[in-house]
């Protein structure tokens, strides 16, 4: 085996389960699973990995021809674990999961063939272990660190008409009301008003009980679109929503295994909200197999987190003590061409969108580039994306895949200096440098099993070459100090045309 | 009824070829060198300013710093009066000493070799209420030393301090004798190597803050820590604590200094940080520059701790391993003169301690005891002199 394979390793797989049951002539029940795992191990020091786990049960009740209900209980778990055994004493493990268990209650009544009424209730029950560290094995000497769990309850009641005015314009209004409860058992600290929140104003600290109500926020959101179709063949879609966010995310990306860290709301961490308006024009041809549409949008952010400089952001107990409410606009244009049918077939999307973040509040202790817009962590102006799949007989058939999007931006470590008795590092703007921009192709065959009516399961083979031309893309980008000196690094995961076979069943 | 089912399973196991490569960068192969600037403008009565100029180095550089020499600094008041710098040598610049009023708003201007020029903004002086005092409480594995202070006019809110310490120290061994190049003869006091000063200056950023409290009061906050086991607190030490007001822009700058560490690349690691100073090129203003300067009056305050004020349990490591090795005049097996071979050629790569004068003992000595010099000679790590300000 090739020295570079050795101690690197990946495994990916995913499940799918799909059940409809219809019980009777009014009522229909569905059940559907699916599970994911990802996990690779780069250069036998760090193992990152991922899953995906939820289920859920849906039970859809007529009670006439103008009426019915859905009702759904589901269950949705993301998790992620980073361990590293590289040096024995400083091995460790580290989980970090959330969970959501949904109740949704939603109706569907057609008044008449040219209006309906959507309405319902939700309610979201978030369980979030934000970090728990323990030793990799019996040699660790790592102190065990539990970030204590987080809840909080989100619940929204929600009406919407959609009506058709005319035959070719169409309005669709909606509104919802949220409510959100941060609950216990958590502690949280009290800070002294108009002063950054750091640990060295911070007032007291309450803790409360299980299911205990600490703070609820309520926020009413809005939406409506009105739909014009010009002629058959064309239509022009404008919007305007709001949003409201209470689940927050931060990534660590200056470090070999970037990290993502949620955040619910609480006391000291508002809601994110915001709206956007949105304008498209959608175009069909050839009998329409072929789609096209241009869109193009702009958002407003408020209330948007983003670190504070040498913030630590894993296993933090009080992390607002390292954040920052930033505000944000986004704007960007899409263009997308889809052929859906025909030997050849498959769509391409260019979207050019850009996302800047601004934090200027003087009460926060500190401005992040002065206070100007900043492009975000995701920030990746150009995207481009073609799929293409060419079918010469029923059984065979031929798939390209290529993919190009900017490098997302990063803080780099410039110089280094001494300053008040130590070495420090000097780190230029936040956000002004990119890592290189990602280009990948793949290459496919898909051959299907036969086509024998009555056999039990259907199977088909996909052979492959992932990253054809072998481009070494960075999976991260990191700084590490060693005898004194700071160098850069970049880490591709995929840096050679690697083959493939994929085989899936279907029952 | 009717039932149908759909399962859909995939899998792929690959073997990956991870690559890493140097990530270099342009913005950090051009290894910028901007400049640092560091000070306090001091507005104390009859009292000087002392600035540090130095330069960012490479990332990749072994250094850490390159003192800026040969530059002129200039102290400016917002009345054009301005006062100049002299250079101390190593990018330390001093002025005068002056009594700049604390009425009027100050500001550094300096001139590189490079024809650069740059200033810090205007700064409001601020005065720093005295040190009320610098006390200690006894940890079970060493002493925490802390400072108090308060502004009864409940306006100063945001402190920094430094400090420089100094201890009396020995060394492992007393030295009785020394070589004069041909022999080995008695050290006469001037001599003696045993007992010596060492000294220390903060290299942590220490603050305080008192902006949440109903009065501006700063109760025991930290200033450094001693290990039981240090050689700092074996006989005597002494610690002198500067203390500085800071704007509430200064004291975030310096919080954010304080985190901004070396650490970086892990998943534990802190994230970037970034620090807006007061110091701007003029020439230039795409040239950033580093450095908060402030303004204000400084207090100081002294003390001194006994090794007899601490637990009686506890006890000096010795910083290095010490043994003692014999030199004979001598040697029996091998016939040769250890000492004229170990001890008398200068400079010494072996100290005597004491003589020896054999098993059992005789009238005169056979030869020397001896150690290494580190274990020997205390003005390796240390001063012989006495500090000027020192007493016992």
């Amino acid at each position: 085996m090739p020295e570079e394979y050795k101690h690197s390793s990946a495994s990916f797989y995913d499940l799918n389960l799909g059940i409809s049951h219809q019980v009777d002539d009014k009522n229909n029940i569905y059940l559907n699973a699916y599970m994911s795992h990802d996990g690779f191990r780069l250069n036998s020091d760090t193992t990152y990995s991922y899953g995906n786990k939820n289920a859920n049960i849906k039970w859809k009740h007529n009670f006439n021809d103008k009426l019915f209900s859905v009702v759904m209980v589901g269950y949705d778990r993301y998790q992620y674990e980073v361990s590293s055994d590289a040096n024995p004493v400083n091995g460790y493990d580290l989980n970090y999961n959330i969970n959501q268990s949904n109740l949704k209650v939603d109706f569907t009544y057609y008044v008449n063939p040219k209006n309906t009424i959507d309405f319902g209730l939700s309610s979201i029950y978030y369980k979030l272990h934000s970090g728990d560290l323990e030793p990799y094995n019996n040699k660790s000497l790592i102190a065990p660190d539990v970030v204590p769990a987080e809840q909080a309850l989100e619940s929204a009641l929600y009406f919407g008409d959609k009506y058709d005015l005319t035959p070719d314009l169409t309005v669709d209004v909606g509104v919802r009301y949220s409510i959100y409860n941060y609950l216990g058992p958590q502690t949280v600290y009290q800070y002294a008003p108009n002063l950054p929140k750091t640990s060295s104003n911070v007032l007291d600290s309450t803790t409360y009980g299980k299911n205990k109500v600490i703070n609820t926020y309520s926020r009413p959101e809005i939406r409506a679109s009105i739909r014009y179709n010009l002629n058959d063949n064309l239509s022009l879609k404008a919007s305007y929503n709001t949003l409201t966010q209470y689940v927050h995310l931060l990534s660590n990306t200056t470090a070999i295994s970037p990290t993502d860290v949620y955040k619910l709301s609480d006391p000291n961490i508002k809601p994110q909200n915001g709206d956007q308006v949105s304008l498209g024009i959608y175009k069909n041809a050839a009998s329409n197999t072929i789609e096209t549409s241009v869109e193009v949008y702009y958002k407003r952010i408020r209330d948007y987190l983003d670190y504070r400089s040498g913030a630590t952001l894993l296993l933090n107990d009080h992390i607002e003590q390292d954040v920052l409410n930033t505000q944000g606009k986004a704007y960007g244009i899409e263009f997308l061409v889809k052929k859906t049918e025909g030997k050849l077939n498959g769509w391409m999307s260019y979207t050019y969108s850009r996302t800047f973040l601004r934090q200027d509040d003087p009460n926060a202790g500190e401005l992040i580039n002065n206070g100007n817009y900043y492009p975000a962590n995701y920030d990746k102006p150009n995207d481009f994306n073609f799929t293409g799949n060419y079918r010469f007989t029923h059984r065979y058939s031929i798939s390209l895949n290529v993919v190009y999007s900017t490098g997302r931006p990063i803080t780099l470590p410039i110089a280094k200096y001494y300053y008040d008795g130590a070495e420090r590092v000097f780190y230029g703007d936040r956000n002004a440098h990119r890592i290189p921009d990602y280009f990948r192709s793949d290459f496919s065959i898909n051959i299907e099993g036969n086509h024998k009516v009555h056999q039990r399961t259907h199977n088909s083979w996909t052979l492959g070459i992932y990253n054809l031309t072998g481009r070494a893309n960075a999976y991260s980008t990191y700084f590490t100090e060693q005898g004194g000196a700071i160098n850069g690094y970049q880490l591709s995961i995929f840096a050679k045309p690697i083959p493939f076979i994929n085989y899936n069943i279907r029952f | 009824m009717k039932s149908r089912y759909l399962v859909l399973a995939g899998i792929i196991i690959l073997l990956i070829a991870n690559c890493t490569k140097p990530y270099t960068p342009t913005a950090i192969t051009k290894a910028p060198n901007y400049l640092v600037v560091e000070g306090v403008i001091n507005t104390g009565s009859n009292d000087s300013t002392l600035i540090k100029l130095s330069r960012t180095v490479p990332l990749s550089a072994g250094v850490g710093t390159t003192p800026e020499l040969n530059a002129t600094i200039t102290i400016q008041s917002d009345n054009n009066q301005s006062y100049n710098l002299h250079e101390l040598g190593n990018g330390m610049y001093v002025s005068d000493d002056l009594s700049l009023a604390n009425t009027h708003k100050y500001r550094l201007s300096i001139n590189t070799t490079d024809g650069k020029n740059y200033v810090s903004d205007y700064i409001a002086p601020v005065s720093t209420p005295s040190i009320d005092s610098i006390g200690f409480t006894i940890k079970s594995n060493g002493l925490q030393l802390y400072a108090n202070t308060h502004d009864p006019n409940n306006n100063t809110h945001y402190y920094r301090w430094d400090y420089t310490e100094t201890w009396q120290f020995h060394s492992k061994y007393f030295s009785y004798y020394v070589s004069n190049g041909t022999d080995m003869v008695p050290r006469t006091p001037s001599q003696y190597i045993y007992q010596c000063w060492g000294n220390g200056i903060s290299n942590d950023i220490i603050l305080g803050s008192s902006a949440k409290l109903t009065q501006d009061v700063i109760y025991q906050n930290p200033i450094t820590f001693i290990e039981s086991s240090s050689e700092k607190v074996e006989s005597r030490y002494s610690i002198l604590v500067k203390q500085y007001a800071l704007s509430s822009a200064g004291y975030n700058y310096f919080e954010q200094l304080r985190q901004n560490t070396e650490e970086l690349g892990g998943i534990f690691d802190p994230q970037p940080s970034q620090l807006t100073g007061n110091v701007h090129c003029t020439t230039d203003a795409t040239i950033p520059a580093i450095g908060y300067v402030t303004a204000g009056t400084i207090q100081q305050k002294r003390v001194y701790i006994n090794n007899s004020q601490l637990p009686n349990s506890w006890t000096t490591t010795y910083p290095y391993n010490c043994g003692e090795d014999t030199a004979l005049y001598f040697n029996p097996k091998t016939k040769l003169n250890e000492v004229l071979l170990y001890l008398v050629p200068l400079p010494s790569n072996q100290l005597a301690t004491e003589p020896y004068f054999g098993v059992p003992a005789g009238m005169n000595p056979i030869g020397f005891l001896y150690s290494d010099p580190i274990c020997v000679d205390c003005s390796l790590r240390g001063t012989l002199i006495k500090p000027s300000f020192w007493t016992n």
